[in-house]
């Protein structure tokens, strides 16, 4: 049960790491190959021009876009980290006191 | 979570007056939902140890306030990029910005009182009166756009929202696995922090008992 919790975890990042980084790449290919991709309810009719200025509007915000989901995405990891590290630690801590006390008692 | 990436930044599709920092939505909500959930659950678990005084129901509490803070933290961020993308500024004292930042307080004197207050029972008491407290704020995060007049839209999802305002099924569906995923990851975090954190106790008592 252990093992799997623990190949669980490596996995979760693992996927979390490499989707992140896939979905970056597609996400630019996709807006370089297709250009505007827009949905608007009320007015389904736009022009070239504004869809050029649009266009031109999303990928300026492409940087903003990247930041936001590489800082959460950062912050996440690095806790899930500390986490994983403070927890082995007191794993093992408990291990060696109670290997320890074992032995006490024995004597 | 993979589907939920790639729904966000490939499927759904851009909203035509955001543009794509509209896409920062899908994780901004998930991260406030979790974040104003987690101080619920905080209030909660500490009714339930003020009740039975099992030191469980604490242990769960501070792993909450934890995960909470981290959440909220990220929401003022991502909020804080969206608010430059669009607004062209880093900040403004919006309704709904300012009963973040009152709960992202929240959560830090909870964990303050914590760490640097007493550390036995009367520490855990203090703080569980703390928690229950700052769920206050949580309803009035929810309905500030509401409430006072705001840059924020009114309600658009949730059982009090305007049931005649349209948002594209796509993006709604996009919203709806963003939100899934989120809340299965916090799940398995908050599930590690509390295993560490029943860890650590168990270390100080019985480092109590020998010495």
């Amino acid at each position: 049960m252990r093992l799997i919790t623990k190949y669980f975890r490596s996995l979760i990042i693992v996927l979390g790491v490499l989707s992140f980084i896939y979905g970056g790449i597609l996400s630019i290919n996709h807006i370089e190959a297709n250009g505007i991709d827009v949905i608007d309810e009320t007015s389904l009719v736009i022009d070239a021009q504004e869809a050029d200025d649009k266009f031109v509007k999303k990928s300026d915000e492409l940087p903003y876009l990247f930041s936001a989901f590489f800082i959460t995405w950062v912050v996440l990891f690095v806790y899930i980290f500390i986490i994983a590290r403070n927890r082995k630690e007191i794993e093992t801590e408990l291990y060696t006191l109670k290997n320890s006390l074992e032995d006490r008692d024995n004597e | 979570m993979l589907c939920s990436l790639y729904m966000a930044l490939l499927r759904a599709p851009t909203e035509i007056t955001l543009g794509d920092s509209q896409r920062i939505f899908y994780l901004h909500i998930p991260l406030a939902w979790l974040g104003m959930l987690s101080i619920i659950i905080l209030a909660i678990f500490s009714i339930t140890y003020l009740i039975t005084r099992d030191i469980k129901w604490d242990n769960l509490a501070y792993s909450t306030a934890e995960l909470g803070f981290v959440l909220i933290t990220l929401v003022l961020v991502t909020g804080i990029i969206w608010s430059k993308a669009e607004w062209t500024v880093w900040w403004t004292w919006d309704p709904k910005l300012t009963t973040t930042v009152i709960l992202w307080f929240i959560y830090l004197s909870y964990i303050m009182s914590r760490k640097y207050g007493p550390s036995d029972l009367r520490g855990a008491s203090y703080g569980a009166v703390l928690g229950i407290i700052g769920a206050i704020d949580v309803p009035m995060i929810y309905l500030a756009a509401n409430w006072w007049s705001s840059a924020h839209p009114e309600l658009n999802i949730g059982p009090l929202s305007d049931q005649s305002s349209s948002v594209n099924s796509e993006m709604m569906m996009t919203l709806w696995i963003s939100l899934i995923a989120y809340t299965m990851l916090y799940i398995i975090i908050l599930n590690e922090k509390y295993v560490l954190r029943k860890g650590t106790n168990l270390l100080d008592e019985t480092y109590n008992k020998i010495f």
